[in-house]
C-alpha cells in the first residue's frame, strides 16, 4: 500500500513552531569572546529600533569594549538588578523588570551566564526562556564553548574547563541563528590591539586560550554546529513539503547511564549521535543493588548524569534491576532504539576475567542492535575491588577481633583432636559468620586476622609470623581469598535481600497510601494524607497548595515546621503553579527554597501544588521514583474529588431545574386552562347564538380580544421567568430561518390581518444553530409589537442577509416608529410604547433575552421615512452540516 | 343521516370538559373521562372513533395513555398540552398521537383537526393525479408541473412530497419524515429536512418565506395543509 500519509511528528512540530504566543529567540553564536557577537547584535536592534520596533537592551556585558558601548547607548536599557554576593556588588538582569517592561525585542548578552545566588534562576538562559515563554522577542549572544554538548570537546582542545553551559535544546529551538564568523588571524589581532581584553590580559590570553591552534578549532567547531543547523532546517523544510514520502519510525539512541566517571562523556557524545541522526536520544539508567560496592566502585550517582541527559534533551527512563543487561536490551526494543551507546572503563584484563564486564555482555547478547562502546583508563584495579573494605567502624574492628578470638580460642581447645588443617575450616566458619551476621568490612578484616591469627598460633615456628614449611604459604592465601571471596558473595545476597526489601517496603508505603487516599473526599483530607504518609516514607513534611475559589494557591493543611506559609515559599508554590513546572530545592529554578515544589493536573488552567520540605537533602533514584509514584496518585485522587465535587453540584442543578419546571408548567396549566375555557366558550357562543344582538356580540369579542390578550401576557411572563432563571437550556438543532419566520407569520396571521409583509432572504442563507421555539417566540412578538403599533396599512420588509459570518436580519415598518430617545430602552422590562395600553412591553425583553442566549444582539432605531426597524444579528455556524443529497 | 361519530374526552379539569362537551355536541357523541386509566377503559369498552386527551393528567400521564391505547386500537388521538415545552407534544406524536393543539385554541380549529383525523389518508398509490394550488402531481411518472410548467424534482424531494400529500393536513414529526424518506439511520439529523424542505418550497410554493402548503410546526415537524 503506497498510500499518502502524514507523519504525526510533522504535524506537531509544524503545530509547535506555528505557535504564536511564544517569544522568538535570536543567538548570535560566535566561537570565542571578542569576535564580535554583541556589537552585531547591537547592530541589528539599533536597526530594528530605526524601524519603529520596541527594543529594549536587558543586559550588556559591560567588558569595557568603546565601540560596544557607543552602540549600546542608542538603546533604551533595563536597570541592572544589584546583587550583593559575599561581600561583592554584582549586576544582573532584572528578569522581573523586563516582564514588566514587556518589549517587543529584549537583547541580552551571554546566554551561559550563571546568576547570583538568590535570583530566581540559577541559569540566565532559564530567565530567556521565562522572557521566550510570556511572549517577548530575544537577541541574545553565546559562543559555542558554551554549547552543552559541545563543551566537553573545547575543554579537550583547549584544556581550560568549562563550567557555564546551555543546553542544547535551547539552541536548537532558536528561531533563527547568527553565525559571527572571523578569522583566527583577525580575532589575534583584535586582542593585540586591545580591544578584547586589557593589554596585560591580552597577552595572557594569547598564550593560553587564545592559541592558534585554539582558535581554529573552535573556528571548525562553531562552522560545523551551523552547517549542522543548516542541515537540520533543510530537512525540516523537505519533510514539510514532500509528504507523499513514506516516513519509517526513526530508530532512537538509547544511551546507558552508569554510575562512573565516564558516565558524562558517554552522554554528550550519544547526544551528538542522535542530533546528527536527527533522532531522540533516550537515557537510561538501572540501578543495580551497589550496597555491596564500596563508595569508590560506584562513583555516586547518576543522577548528574542523567540531568545533562535530560538538559540536552534527552527522555530519562530510570529501572530498578539485578540484571542490568538484559534490562538494557528490553528497554532498547520497548523504546524502537538501535543504538546503544555505552561507556566502559578500560580495566586490567584479570578483573574482566574474573568479574566480567556488563559491556561484554550487552555486545554478546546485543544481537541486531549496534552498541557503541566509548572507552577510558580506570583508575581501579582487581584486587581492591576484593580487599575493599566496604563501611570501616571502629566497633566492626572490635567485633572481628573478638570473633577470630573466639575461633582462635575454639582452635587451640580442638588441636588435640583435629588435624591442622582442619583448624582452617574453624577459621574460615568464623568469617562466613562475620559475613552473613555483620557485613563486609568485619568479615574482610576477620578474614585477614583469621590468616594471621593461624599463622602465629598453630603454624609451625609457633608464637611467630615465620613458616618454616613454604607450602603453608599456598594454605594461608588460599585461605583469604576464600575468606574474602565468601565475604564479597554474602555481601552481595545480602544486598539483594536488601533491594527486595526496599521495594516491598516502597510497595507497602505506596499501597496505604493509595488505600488511604481512596476514601478521601476533600482537598482536607488528602492534604493530611500526603503530610502523615510523607512523614513515614520520607521523613519529611509536606503541603498541598489548593486553589481558592478566586484562583489564588493556598496550603491546604499545616505542617508543623510551617514552611508552607512563609512568604518565599508561597511565592515559589505560586511560580510552579503558574508555569506547570517543578521548582525549588534541588532543581535549577528558585534552588534557594526549603521546599521542593512539582504541579499537580489541577482543575482549570492553573495546577495544583505538591510541595516537600528537603531543604538541602538530596534524593537518591529510589526517592526521586516514590515521590513521583506519591505525587501521581496524589494526582489522580484529587482529579477523582474533584470530578465527584462536579458531579454532585450538577446533580443539584438538575433537580433544581427540575422542581423550577415543574413549577412553571403547573402555573402555566392552570393558567391556561380557564383561559382556554374562557376563550372556547366564546367560541361556541358566537357560532351557536346567531339570535345574539350587534351589542352582545361585541361584548363577546370584547371578552374574547381580553382573554387572547392575558393569555399572551402569561406566555411572556412564564418565558421571561425561564429566561431570566438562566436556567434555560437551549434546545439547538440546525435550522432555516425561512422556516421560523414563515412560522411566526402564520401564527400571527391574524394580529396582523392587512398588513404587508415583503419577506426578502438572501437565497443562500446558510443554516444557523438555535433553539426553534424561542426564536419563533422573537419573531411572534416583534410581529405582534408591529400588529399593536402600526396602523393597518403598513407595509412590513424583513430582509436577511449574512456578512462576516453574522446573519443580519432586519424588520422595518412604515408605521409611527419608536418614540424618539427611547430606542435602547423599548428592550427595558416593563416599558411602554405609545399608546400601549394592553401589555406589560414584556415582549421585546425577551426578544433581547432570547437573542443574547444565541449569541446574537437586537438593537431598535427609526428609519428617516419614519418607521421602526430591528435589527437582529446572529452568529453563524463555521461549518455547515452535512448533507448528501442522494439517499 | 349516519349516527354520529363517538369523541372520547380525557381531561381532568371539568371547566375544559364542559367546553369540549357543548362545542362538540352538534357533531359528536361525547364520553368523558377524567383520568387516564379512566380514559383507557372507556376506550376500551366504546370503541370510540376519536380521543381527546390532555397531556398533563394526574395519575398515569397522557404519553402512557396513548402507549396503552395503542395496544390495542388505532383510534385517532388528538392531544391537547397546556405545556410550554415542545419535546412532549414530539414525544407524543412519536409515541402514537396524530395531531396536537396547544392551550389555549379556538374552537374552530379543533373542528378542523377532527375533521382532518377522521379523514382517511390520501391514497398515494394509485395512478393518483394530486394537485394543490397551481402544482399537479403525477404519482405514477412521478411528474410534477407547476403552472403548466415541468418542475424537476430529485427522488428524494419526490418521495418526500408524496409522504407530505399521504398525510394532507396531519403533523409529521422530524423523526416520521426523516424515518420514512431518509431511513431509521437518518432519524437525528434535521439538517436534511431543512434543507430538502427549502427546496421543496422555492420549486412549488409562490412565496417561500410565507408558505401556503408547506407549513413548518416549529419545533415539532411539518404540515402539509392541503386546504380542503
Amino acid at each position: 500500500m503506497n498510500e499518502e500519509r502524514r507523519n504525526p511528528d510533522v504535524l506537531l512540530e509544524r503545530v509547535c513552531a506555528d505557535e504564536t504566543s511564544r517569544g522568538r529567540l535570536k543567538v548570535y553564536l560566535g566561537m570565542a569572546a571578542g569576535s564580535g557577537k554583541t556589537y552585531a547584535m547591537l547592530s541589528d536592534a539599533i536597526v530594528e529600533k530605526k524601524r519603529g520596533v520596541d527594543v529594549v537592551a536587558g543586559y550588556i556585558e559591560p567588558h569595557g569594549r568603546l565601540e560596544t558601548e557607543n552602540l549600546a547607548r542608542g538603546l533604551e536599557s533595563l536597570p541592572i538588578r544589584r546583587v550583593s554576593h559575599k561581600g561583592i556588588e554584582i549586576g544582573e538582569f532584572d528578569l522581573g523588570g523586563a516582564l514588566m517592561r514587556r518589549p517587543r525585542i529584549l537583547l541580552i548578552d551571554e546566554l551561559a551566564h550563571t546568576n547570583a545566588p538568590g535570583s530566581r534562576h540559577q541559569k540566565r538562559w532559564q530567565d530567556v526562556e521565562e522572557c521566550l515563554s510570556q511572549g517577548i522577542n530575544i537577541y541574545t549572544t553565546v559562543n559555542v564553548q558554551h554549547v552543552e554538548s559541545l563543551s566537553d570537546l573545547v575543554q579537550k582542545i583547549t584544556g581550560v574547563q568549562i563550567t557555564e553551559v546551555v543546553p542544547d535544546h535551547v539552541i536548537r529551538k532558536a528561531e533563527e541563528i547568527e553565525l559571527i564568523d572571523i578569522t583566527p588571524e583577525e580575532l589575534t589581532q583584535r586582542i593585540k590591539e586591545g580591544k578584547v581584553y586589557l593589554r596585560e590580559k591580552a597577552e595572557t590570553a594569547l598564550n593560553h586560550f587564545f592559541r592558534p591552534g585554539n582558535l581554529m578549532a573552535l573556528r571548525e567547531l562553531v562552522l560545523r554546529l551551523t552547517a549542522d543547523r543548516v542541515d537540520e532546517q533543510l530537512k525540516t523544510f523537505r519533510r514539510q513539503h514532500e509528504v507523499r514520502e513514506i516516513w519509517p519510525a526513526r530508530p532512537r539512541v538509547l544511551v546507558c547511564v552508569s554510575p562512573n566517571f565516564l558516565s558524562e562523556r558517554v552522554v554528550r557524545s550519544a547526544s551528538r549521535l542522535a542530533g546528527s541522526l536527527q533522532t531522540e536520544l533516550v537515557a537510561v539508567s538501572v540501578d543495580r543493588s551497589t550496597a555491596h560496592l564500596p563508595a569508590e566502585m560506584t562513583e555516586g550517582d547518576p543522577q548528574t548524569s542523567l540531568d545533562l541527559a535530560e538538559r540536552l534533551g534527552a527522555r530519562i527512563i530510570r529501572r530498578t534491576s539485578v540484571d542490568v543487561v538484559t534490562e538494557v536490551l528490553r528497554l532498547a526494543r520497548e523504546q524502537n532504539a538501535n543504538i546503544i551507546v555505552v561507556g566502559k572503563p578500560i580495566r586490567s584484563r584479570i578483573r574482566d576475567y574474573f568479574c566480567g564486564s556488563v559491556v561484554d555482555e550487552l555486545i554478546r547478547q546485543s544481537g541486531e542492535l549496534d552498541v557503541y562502546v566509548i572507552t577510558d583508563k580506570a583508575k581501579d584495579s582487581f584486587i581492591p575491588l576484593l580487599i575493599s573494605p566496604g563501611k570501616v567502624t571502629r566497633h566492626g574492628t572490635l567485633k572481628a577481633v573478638a570473633l577470630v578470638s573466639v575461633a582462635t580460642g575454639v582452635c587451640a581447645l580442638a588441636e588435640q583432636v583435629l588435624d591442622i588443617s582442619n583448624l582452617v575450616m574453624i577459621y574460615l566458619l568464623a568469617v562466613t559468620w562475620a559475613a552473613a551476621r555483620w557485613g563486609r568490612f568485619e568479615s574482610v578484616i576477620a578474614a585477614i586476622l583469621a590468616v594471621l591469627a593461624f599463622d602465629f598460633f598453630f603454624v609451625p615456628p609457633r608464637w611467630t609470623f615465620a613458616v618454616s614449611d613454604v607450602q603453608y604459604v599456598v594454605t594461608f592465601l588460599v585461605m583469604l581469598v576464600i575468606g574474602l571471596l565468601i565475604s564479597t558473595l554474602t555481601a552481595r545476597v545480602r544486598a539483594q535481600a536488601e533491594l527486595v526489601a526496599r521495594k516491598e517496603r516502597r510497595t507497602a508505603a505506596l499501597y496505604d497510601l493509595s488505600k488511604l487516599l481512596a476514601r478521601a473526599a476533600t482537598e482536607e483530607q488528602i492534604a493530611k494524607i500526603i503530610f502523615d504518609q510523607s512523614k513515614v516514607i520520607f521523613g519529611l513534611d509536606a503541603a498541598l497548595f489548593v486553589l481558592t475559589p478566586q484562583g489564588d494557591l493556598r496550603p491546604a493543611n499545616e505542617t508543623p515546621s510551617g514552611f508552607e506559609k512563609e512568604v518565599n515559599e508561597m511565592a515559589v508554590a505560586q511560580w510552579v503553579s503558574d508555569r506547570n513546572a517543578p521548582a525549588g530545592a534541588g532543581t535549577m529554578t528558585l534552588a534557594g527554597a526549603r521546599g521542593y515544589y512539582v504541579p499537580l493536573p489541577g482543575h482549570g488552567e492553573k495546577g495544583i501544588v505538591l510541595g516537600i520540605a528537603k531543604g538541602k537533602l538530596s534524593w537518591d533514584a529510589e526517592q526521586r521514583s516514590i515521590f513521583e509514584a506519591f505525587s501521581s496518585q496524589v494526582a489522580s485522587t484529587l482529579e477523582r474529588v474533584y470530578a465527584e465535587a462536579a458531579a454532585t453540584q450538577q446533580e443539584l442543578e438538575v433537580e433544581r431545574e427540575r422542581v423550577r419546571n415543574v413549577l412553571l408548567s403547573s402555573v402555566s396549566h392552570d393558567f391556561r386552562t380557564p383561559l382556554t375555557t374562557i376563550t372556547g366558550t366564546i367560541d361556541t357562543l358566537l357560532s351557536r347564538e346567531p339570535s345574539a344582538t350587534p351589542e352582545s356580540k361585541e361584548l363577546l369579542m370584547l371578552v374574547k380580544m381580553e382573554a387572547d390578550n392575558l393569555s399572551r401576557m402569561v406566555r411572556n411572563v412564564l418565558d421571561l421567568t425561564k429566561l431570566e432563571s438562566g436556567q434555560l437550556k437551549l434546545n439547538v438543532e440546525w435550522e432555516a430561518l425561512e422556516e421560523v419566520i414563515g412560522a411566526a407569520l402564520r401564527r400571527t396571521q391574524s394580529q396582523l390581518g392587512a398588513r404587508k409583509i415583503v419577506v426578502d432572504l438572501d437565497p443562500e442563507l446558510p443554516l444557523i444553530k438555535v433553539d426553534a421555539a424561542l426564536l419563533l417566540q422573537v419573531f411572534v412578538n416583534l410581529f405582534e409589537n408591529v400588529s399593536r403599533h402600526a396602523p393597518k396599512s403598513t407595509t412590513v420588509n424583513i430582509v436577511g442577509k449574512v456578512s462576516h459570518g453574522t446573519l443580519t436580519l432586519t424588520v422595518t415598518d412604515d408605521g409611527p416608529g419608536l418614540p424618539q430617545g427611547s430606542e435602547a430602552r423599548v428592550f427595558e422590562k416593563a416599558f411602554r410604547g405609545r399608546g400601549d395600553t394592553e401589555g406589560f412591553g414584556l415582549g421585546l425583553t425577551i426578544c433581547s433575552a432570547v437573542m443574547r442566549a444565541h449569541g446574537g444582539g437586537i438593537e431598535a432605531r427609526n428609519v428617516e421615512s419614519g418607521g421602526a426597524q430591528f435589527i437582529l444579528t446572529l452568529p453563524v455556524p463555521e461549518q455547515q452540516p452535512e448533507v448528501s443529497y442522494v439517499a | 343521516m349516519s349516527p354520529k361519530p363517538t369523541a372520547l374526552i380525557v381531561d381532568d379539569e371539568q371547566a375544559i370538559r364542559k367546553l369540549l362537551r357543548t362545542s362538540l355536541a352538534d357533531t359528536h357523541d361525547v364520553i368523558e373521562a377524567c383520568s387516564g386509566e379512566e380514559g383507557v377503559r372507556l376506550a376500551a369498552t366504546h370503541n370510540p372513533s376519536i380521543v381527546l386527551l390532555d397531556l398533563g393528567l394526574p395519575g398515569i400521564d397522557g404519553i402512557e395513555v396513548i402507549k396503552r391505547l395503542r395496544e390495542f386500537s388505532s383510534v385517532p388521538i388528538i392531544v391537547l398540552s397546556a405545556r410550554e415545552q415542545d419535546g412532549d407534544k414530539v414525544l407524543a406524536l412519536d409515541t402514537g398521537a396524530n395531531d396536537y393543539l396547544t392551550k389555549p385554541f379556538s374552537v374552530a380549529e379543533l373542528q378542523a383537526r377532527l375533521r382532518v383525523a377522521l379523514r382517511a389518508p390520501v391514497s398515494t398509490t394509485a395512478n393518483a393525479i394530486l394537485e394543490f394550488g397551481e402544482v399537479k402531481v403525477d404519482v405514477a411518472s412521478r411528474h410534477v408541473s407547476r403552472q403548466g410548467k415541468v418542475i424537476h424534482l430529485t427522488p428524494i424531494e419526490f418521495n418526500l412530497l408524496l409522504l407530505l400529500l399521504r398525510h394532507s393536513d396531519k403533523v409529521l414529526t422530524h423523526k416520521q419524515v426523516l424515518t420514512e424518506v431518509w431511513g431509521a439511520a437518518y432519524a437525528g439529523q434535521t439538517q436534511y429536512l431543512r434543507v430538502f424542505m427549502r427546496n421543496l418550497r422555492h420549486k412549488l410554493e409562490a412565496d417561500p418565506a410565507q408558505p401556503k402548503f408547506f407549513l413548518t410546526e416549529t419545533g415539532v415537524g411539518y404540515r402539509f395543509r392541503s386546504g380542503r
